[in-house]
């Protein structure tokens, strides 16, 4: 265990430790160009030089081990000097890009520059040009000249996503980062090189040239296209999802994630959202309000007075909240109904992130509904016959045409839906329901791990989410409501729910709580935000 | 150093009449006279009634209200309302990086909008500990004392004006015309300067400048010789003055009132002197005081005043040398737009500096400087980021307007309006 002073701050870290960690670990901030944590470390950035007691030049902190009674200096003349000329190299042949760089603004270029140096520059000959638009893969474009070349591009291809197709060519000011001939950077995890990009020399031709980074507003997000779970930042632009970068956590997606995660956000922009509520008037099927659609739901679905004679679609893309509001339903009102569990298809997993079932929560919805007792069918099991009158939750259920028929052929058709698909066009009383862009709540992933995500864009008013026509059906007939906000219902939910029980919604920041997982009575609240709701406070563990 | 200002004494020109001491016998106005002593027609007294004076009066010109409760023509009570020309200066500025709050501060004194520039641009200079070239401060002095000419003789003319002189109004107004000429020459505005930056000046000034400020100098100098002639021992105006809206230079200083309010009442304290910035240590002026805390006395230290920014403005010019107008610090300052246009260090500088600002270190700051009605006075703290976390301004002038009830309550109503004359209030910069 070394102990060592760092800027005059003493601090013992465990053997093996870097400076770089040890630095950050006492709030002390290095710049780093070439590092990433979850990378290896090859040193050639040289940003993060600081001056130590144990070697006569100055030492990469990113690499360099902590020693005991080492004194370390980041603010020394000989290293304030150091990297500024490191500045000077890395901005000498950088071509004048800023205003029409996807990365300006959120570039760690601009960053260092301005905190570190911002001096002129003493260029005196032109600066040397590469290729501006060079196409790595699908959705990878290279700006050769404005690459620093910290190779974390390369490391990511050979170390996460393994399989190696990038590679710096050419030597000295020639050096270009390319792929290996007959080679594309294509790998289902390609778009993580431009995340990591410190600078904007890998643009994504997704995002490329389409909104400048500082008009974006941004909510912390779960990707719900497999049951992985990434933690997401959402990023918005007049209230439409611009794109979607990872965020960091160790328990689920380290910072990474998959490129189908990544570009789903455009999927559901690509079919046309439906949003008005519609329902039976005069035997035909009209647009209503909000209240009337309920009504005539609950109406319909009441007239049924065999349960067993109504089938509920529901679907493992709730939130467990929505999960928690719909077991209400099933075990109150609509108590002997049959359950059927839709959701997408499996699709391709492999050993870094994807996983087969591609849908975010059936670990919790099963949890919510196993806790009442409900048991729900494969959806592909459904068979209309029989039943009266059909609750269908969701629109993306993985259906062949024969069920569907089947499910048309239930006289009753009440759906919650978002889109404009087949379940919209079927339906006899429409409920327009929220994307998951749309709500707050927490879904638990493949391996029971509990995050919470946030409104990353308002709905239109007419759009609930699903819990809230569970809540609002079995509230029409006759049971009591049970909504409040999504951190109530899971207050709610923590109490009836085995596996919930130690959880509290403050504690869900920032990396989530493994299903069983206890919040520690003395442990400091781990969410930095203030806690939402008395309830959230860690009270009963 | 503090020098006297001088009353005259009527009775040798020709047109005095012993009035002074039969001004002393008149009641004096101020605390404590509310009522000396029942008058004889104490019976025919009604009540009180109460009634408002502007916002919308001319005399109340940079929107005020007065809650007046009158006793006759006797000021029984004055209730000053202020607030109609609030824009939230403090709170936008909280949403603005540092050099975007520069022209919300034009529009505080919008009389002397420089003296607000320079004491803005110095606050964060302050927080930030750098030290602008010797020419920047000479020019800001330059600025800040053509600003100081430009309120006085706003208050000065618009006083006499309302007092029935129109001619010295004319004349004080043309002679702003002038000052305001040669404003814009150096800033491209009259009013809305925005000249200052943080760590230098916008620009350096125009080619003969100097010039035609030595020729300004002597055409306005002219025009306030002339009103001064036509006031200072005018009779109307001296007895509209003399003796009215007195304060004592203990209430004066209780109430923290700067400028040449404060002065008036023989207090020597001005932050050019007392906290010398910019370069006044190496310029000589004196600073004018008074006596007695009244409109005249305010009156006789403001036309003072004028001429010692002339003694000032004289001496930059002298001192001055050429060199650089900013820091060269491109963190601080927007590099040369050569540079922007034409090197990736100039064009990330200026990225960050207009989207994100200045970096001020976190802390709290307090900058101030003599403006035209006293300490203007800048209250910033910074969390560390390029906008500031809050904003407080000490305008001169809200300190100032406390002591209109201790200087009008006892007087007549028309003793209002040379008393809120030479109180000088400036609605933007009271209502910030």
């Amino acid at each position: 265990m070394p102990t060592l002073k760092i800027d005059g701050r003493e601090v013992t870290v465990e053997r093996g430790t870097t400076i770089l960690e040890a630095a950050r670990q006492v709030g002390v901030d290095i710049p780093t160009f070439c590092y990433h944590p979850g990378l290896t470390k090859p040193a050639n950035c040289r940003m993060c030089l600081v001056d130590t007691n144990k070697a006569p030049k100055p030492t990469p902190a990113c690499y360099a081990e902590c020693m005991d009674d080492m004194e370390v200096s980041t603010q020394s003349p000989e290293i304030v000097k150091t990297r500024k000329a490191v500045l000077e190299f890395i901005l000498l042949n950088h071509p004048v890009d800023c205003p029409i760089c996807d990365q300006a603004g959120e570039c760690v270029l601009q960053d260092h520059y301005f905190k570190y140096s911002a001096s002129p520059s003493r260029l005196a000959h032109k600066k040397v040009h590469k290729p501006k638009v060079k196409r790595l893969g699908p959705d990878v474009v290279l700006d050769a000249e404005r690459c620093i070349l910290c190779t974390r591009c390369i490391r990511f291809c050979d170390e996460v996503a393994g399989e190696t197709q990038l590679e710096i060519v050419n030597r000295g000011e020639h050096s270009e980062i390319t792929t290996f001939p007959g080679k594309e950077l294509d790998n289902p995890y390609a778009g993580n090189t431009v995340d990591i990009c410190p600078v904007g020399a890998l643009t994504s031709v997704d995002f490329r040239f389409r909104t400048r980074v500082w008009m974006l507003q941004s909510a912390d997000s779960v990707c719900p296209e497999c049951s992985r779970g990434c933690k997401t930042r959402t990023d918005t632009f007049e209230n439409v999802p611009r794109r979607t970068k990872p965020l960091h956590n160790p328990r689920v997606n380290d910072w990474w994630i998959c490129d189908e995660g990544r570009l789903a956000y455009k999927d559901y922009q690509e079919v046309a959202r439906m949003e008005g509520p519609a329902a039976q008037v005069e035997g035909k099927r009209r647009i209503v309000t909000n209240v009337e659609a309920i009504e005539a739901a609950a109406a319909e679905l009441g007239a049924v007075a065999n349960r067993q004679k109504i089938g509920v679609v529901v679907t493992p893309w709730f939130t467990n909240e929505d999960a928690w509001l719909v077991a209400q339903l099933l075990k109150g009102p609509l108590a002997g109904a049959r359950i059927f569990m839709g959701g997408r298809a499996s699709g391709t997993a492999d050993a870094i992130l994807r996983q087969a079932d591609k849908n975010p929560n059936r670990r919790g919805v099963e949890a919510v509904f196993g806790a009442f007792g409900l048991q729900a069918q494969p959806l592909a099991q459904f068979d209309g016959a029989g039943l009266e009158a059909v609750l269908v939750f969701g629109d993306n259920h993985a259906i062949g045409e024969a069920q569907m028929a089947k499910l048309e052929a239930v006289p009753k058709r009440v759906v919650v839906s978002a889109f404009q698909t087949p379940f919209w066009k079927m339906a006899t009383t429409f409920l327009p329901a929220r994307t998951h862009f749309e709500k707050v709540g927490t879904f638990t992933n493949f391996d029971g791990i509990v995050q919470r995500m946030d409104q990353a864009t308002k709905a239109a008013s007419s759009c609930k989410s699903d819990g809230y026509y569970a809540m609002k059906l079995g509230e029409a007939m006759g049971d009591t409501a049970h909504f409040g906000r999504p951190e109530d219902v899971f207050e709610q939910l923590r109490a009836t729910v085995p596996g919930f029980a130690g959880m509290t919604w403050a504690a869900l920041l920032p990396h989530g709580m493994k299903l069983g997982e206890t919040v520690e009575v003395t442990a400091a609240p781990a969410a930095p935000e203030p806690v939402a709701s008395p309830a959230a406070a860690p009270t009963e563990v | 150093m503090a020098t006297h200002v001088s009353r005259p004494t009527h009775g040798h020109d020709g047109h005095g009449h012993g009035h002074d001491a039969e001004w002393a016998k008149r009641p004096s106005p101020g605390k404590g006279n509310l009522h000396p002593q029942a008058p004889a027609d104490d019976h025919m007294h009604a009540e009180y009634y109460t009634i408002n004076m502007g916002p919308s009066h001319p005399a109340t010109h940079g929107t005020v209200r007065f809650e007046l409760t009158l006793d006759g023509e006797t000021v029984v009570e004055i209730d000053p309302h202020i607030g109609y020309l609030h824009r939230g200066f403090e709170k936008m500025s909280e949403v603005c990086t540092y050099g975007q709050v520069l022209p919300y501060t034009d529009r505080l004194n919008y009389v002397s909008p420089l003296c607000n520039n320079v004491g803005w641009s110095m606050t964060i200079e302050k927080a930030l500990g750098i030290d602008t070239p010797d020419r920047c401060k000479y020019i800001r002095m330059i600025a800040c004392e053509l600003s100081r000419i430009s309120d006085h003789l706003t208050s000065i003319s618009a006083g006499a004006l309302e007092l029935g002189g129109f001619t010295p109004f004319l004349y004080g107004i043309q002679a702003r015309e002038i000052v305001w000429d040669r404003i814009e020459e150096l800033t491209g505005a009259r009013l809305t300067t925005s000249y200052t930056r943080v760590g230098g000046l916008n620009h350096d000034i125009p080619a003969g400048w100097e010039e035609a400020i030595e020729n300004s100098r002597k055409e306005i100098q002219h025009l306030v010789d002339d009103v001064d002639k036509l006031l200072t021992r005018n009779r109307i105006f001296y007895d509209r003055m003399a003796g009215v809206g007195a304060i004592s230079q203990a209430d004066a200083i209780d109430l923290g009132f700067t400028g040449p309010c404060l002065r008036s009442t023989g207090v020597d304290y001005d932050v050019r002197t007392y906290a010398p910035y910019l370069l006044y240590d190496r310029v000589e002026f004196d600073v004018p005081v008074g006596t007695s805390g009244d409109n005249y006395d305010r009156y006789l230290v403001r036309l003072e005043e004028m001429r010692q920014s002339w003694r000032i403005i004289a001496q930059c010019f002298a001192q001055m040398e050429p060199g650089p107008i900013s820091v060269g610090d491109w963190s601080v300052v927007l590099p040369p737009k050569d540079a922007v246009y034409n090197s990736i260090e100039g064009m990330i500088a200026h990225f960050k500096l207009i989207m994100e600002g200045v970096r001020v270190p976190s802390g709290e700051v307090y900058g101030y400087i003599e403006g035209g009605n006293g300490e203007v006075g800048y209250y910033v703290v910074s969390d560390g980021s390029g906008r500031p976390w809050r904003v407080k301004v000490r305008p001169p002038c809200f300190a100032i307007m406390q002591g209109l009830r201790l200087m009008t309550r006892g007087a007549l109503l028309a003793d209002i309006i040379p008393t809120f004359d030479t109180i000088n209030m400036i609605g933007g910069e009271i209502d910030r």
